[in-house]
């Protein structure tokens, strides 16, 4: 059995939401307010994972748009999310990185009828800090 | 014990950099187009700056500044922290993590631009040497970095 600090044991809960309909401007105020780099896109009813708004999805959009316009958060985000579980390694989470070449994945918690919760993110930073922390 | 050298080497050599006068615009296309989240910036052969979607997101974007009538020279970042080859990895994963860089220029003894080190290009390397390390002692006990 593989040994090493879980998710849950390394990082605290909570996540910086949008909705799919949120404008684009709104999110890129939220994301610049907050100084992160990216939003998980949760539906509005349900709070149910519906994906993933980062700081290049929006400067993409800021490129290929001359001004903000009606764009919404659901025509820029990533509907495919990598996700983990509270439970899993925080090195499963850095293979993750590694293997899909992205810069974050999202801690979800099912939910009773096995609907996926986001409850937090971890991201090459989280990972780096940890990796300090434990080598210091 | 890790180097900056052992990740350079590792990466390709080609390196992109923006010039100031350079549009944001351009930076930016450049950016989206290689899938790069900075990029440093070199004026007759010496780093001047780095650009990175970070300056971009808080300098930019809530301005509405029009990125094609803006250059590079004001929105970069001009204090800049360095690394150089000989430099320990652990000494790059301290900086970056007490000063949340992601991208760290790296330099020659004569500070000539010759690189840029990211946060996944550490990671990546510290996973994989531990992978390594794994695969060399497998059967035998493994002492994990992220062991606590």
């Amino acid at each position: 059995m593989k040994k090493g600090r879980t998710i849950l044991q390394a990082k605290r809960y909570g996540v910086y939401t949008c909705y799919p309909d949120t404008p684009l401007s709104e999110a890129a105020r939220k994301m610049v307010a907050e100084d992160i780099s990216a939003l998980v896109v949760v539906d509005a009813q349900t709070g149910v994972l519906a994906g993933l708004l980062s700081r290049t999805d929006v400067l993409r959009a800021h490129l290929s748009l001359d001004e903000w316009g009606n764009a919404l958060t659901r025509d820029y985000m990533s509907s495919t999310v990598v996700t983990v579980q509270p439970e899993d390694l925080l090195q499963d989470a850095a293979q993750h990185l590694l293997d899909h070449q992205i810069h974050r994945v999202v801690v979800v918690r099912p939910e009773e009828n096995g609907t996926p919760r986001p409850v937090a993110v971890v991201s090459a930073a989280d990972l780096l800090y940890h990796l300090v922390k434990d080598t210091e | 014990m890790l180097t900056v050298k052992d990740v350079m080497q590792t990466k390709s050599s080609d390196l992109l950099t923006v010039k100031p006068e350079d549009t944001v615009y351009a930076a930016l296309q450049m950016m989206a187009a290689q899938d790069i989240g900075a990029l440093p910036v070199v004026a007759e052969g010496q780093l001047v700056g780095m650009f990175s979607e970070r300056d971009y997101a808080r300098k930019g974007i809530l301005l509405g500044r029009a990125s094609k009538n803006t250059q590079v020279q004001e929105m970069m970042t001009t204090s800049l922290f360095s690394v150089k080859l000989e430099h320990s990895l652990d000494g790059v994963m301290n900086l970056m993590t007490n000063k949340r860089i992601r991208h760290l220029p790296v330099v020659d003894a004569k500070n000539q631009l010759i690189g840029i080190i990211s946060i996944g290009d550490v990671l990546k390397a510290v996973i994989t040497q531990q992978q390594s390390t794994i695969s060399r002692l497998q059967g035998a006990p493994t002492v994990s970095l992220f062991e606590q």
